[in-house]
């Protein structure tokens, strides 16, 4: 236990297991608000019967139907909800 | 309107409550703030965790923020967000899993538990990674480019302007003082990791 060549490598492992994110993973993140939009909107889509019957069959195609674009953060937000 | 900058919320340790409480109130700039202050523990348990392709760890990382985002009205006051956000990784990676089909691969349902140890090993790895605050910036400039961003000596060199040849004791120092700085703070003597087998 108190090898430091034991206790220096796993140091340096965890300093690799915590590397920080990607910028681009960061960026798309923080954009998550603006390409969600309206969340209101979102809630009252999930609870309409008929789109969520049908979002369970075909989640892309449920969205298309509802003049909407199936990215995945809305299709996450959406299970969100149904999964409420 | 954002009150300050992303890095003055981390850097008047703003709490995650108020944070969540001024992104319901439309804050922007709050909302960077969380995901900035809570994106390496997400890094750390799909990828040190699960060992995620870097492909189904940005999936994963996604859509544990947008899940965040969405359940930012209902989170409770006082809430441990951010062993919430620890919860919601650790399922989203395992439903990717099962999804990728690594299962079907072994023909074996997936043993979850075969994930605990990892895991466990994620905290400890996040306060070393607290612990590197402490140290020098120089110092914490050249592990993290050594480790964690897996730069060569010659790079280091070249970036930070020292001979190549000195690079590897300045790591070895770098580390030592990582270890006493990690110690200081946990109070006690080496990582898990480090125990013989």
């Amino acid at each position: 236990m108190d090898d430091p060549i034991l206790i220096e490598a796993a140091l340096a492992d965890a300093l690799k297991l915590t590397a920080d994110a990607p910028a681009a993973w960061i960026e798309a993140a923080v954009l998550i608000p603006s390409t969600l939009g309206d969340l209101a909107a979102i809630e009252r889509l999930a609870s309409d019967p008929e789109f969520r019957a049908r979002f369970q069959d075909d989640p892309n195609g449920a969205v298309t139907a509802a003049g909407l674009t199936p990215t995945a953060p809305l299709l996450t937000a959406l299970r969100e909800h149904l999964h409420r | 309107m954002p009150v300050v900058a992303a890095e003055g919320y981390s850097a008047h340790r703003v709490t995650d409550a108020e944070l969540i409480a001024r992104c319901r109130a439309g804050d922007q700039t709050a909302w960077e703030a969380l995901v900035r202050r809570h994106s390496g523990l997400v890094v750390a348990v799909v990828r040190g965790g699960f060992r995620l392709s870097p492909a189904d760890a940005e999936d994963v990382f996604q859509e544990v923020f947008t899940r965040l985002y969405v359940r930012l009205g209902t989170i409770r006051e006082g809430q441990a967000v951010r062993a919430w956000i620890a919860q919601v990784a650790r399922n989203a990676a395992l439903d990717q899993i099962r999804r990728s089909g690594r299962e079907v691969i072994t023909g074996e349902p997936l043993d979850e538990s075969s994930f605990d140890e990892p895991l466990r090993g994620v905290e400890e790895a996040l306060s070393i990674r607290a612990a590197l605050s402490q140290l020098p910036a120089h110092q914490q400039e050249i592990l993290d480019r050594f480790f964690a961003r897996d730069e060569s000596y010659d790079t280091i060199g070249a970036e930070l302007g020292i001979p190549p040849g000195t690079i590897a004791s300045r790591i070895s120092r770098a580390l030592a003082a990582l270890r006493v700085a990690w110690e200081a703070a946990e109070g006690r003597s080496g990582p898990a990791g480090a125990s013989p087998k």
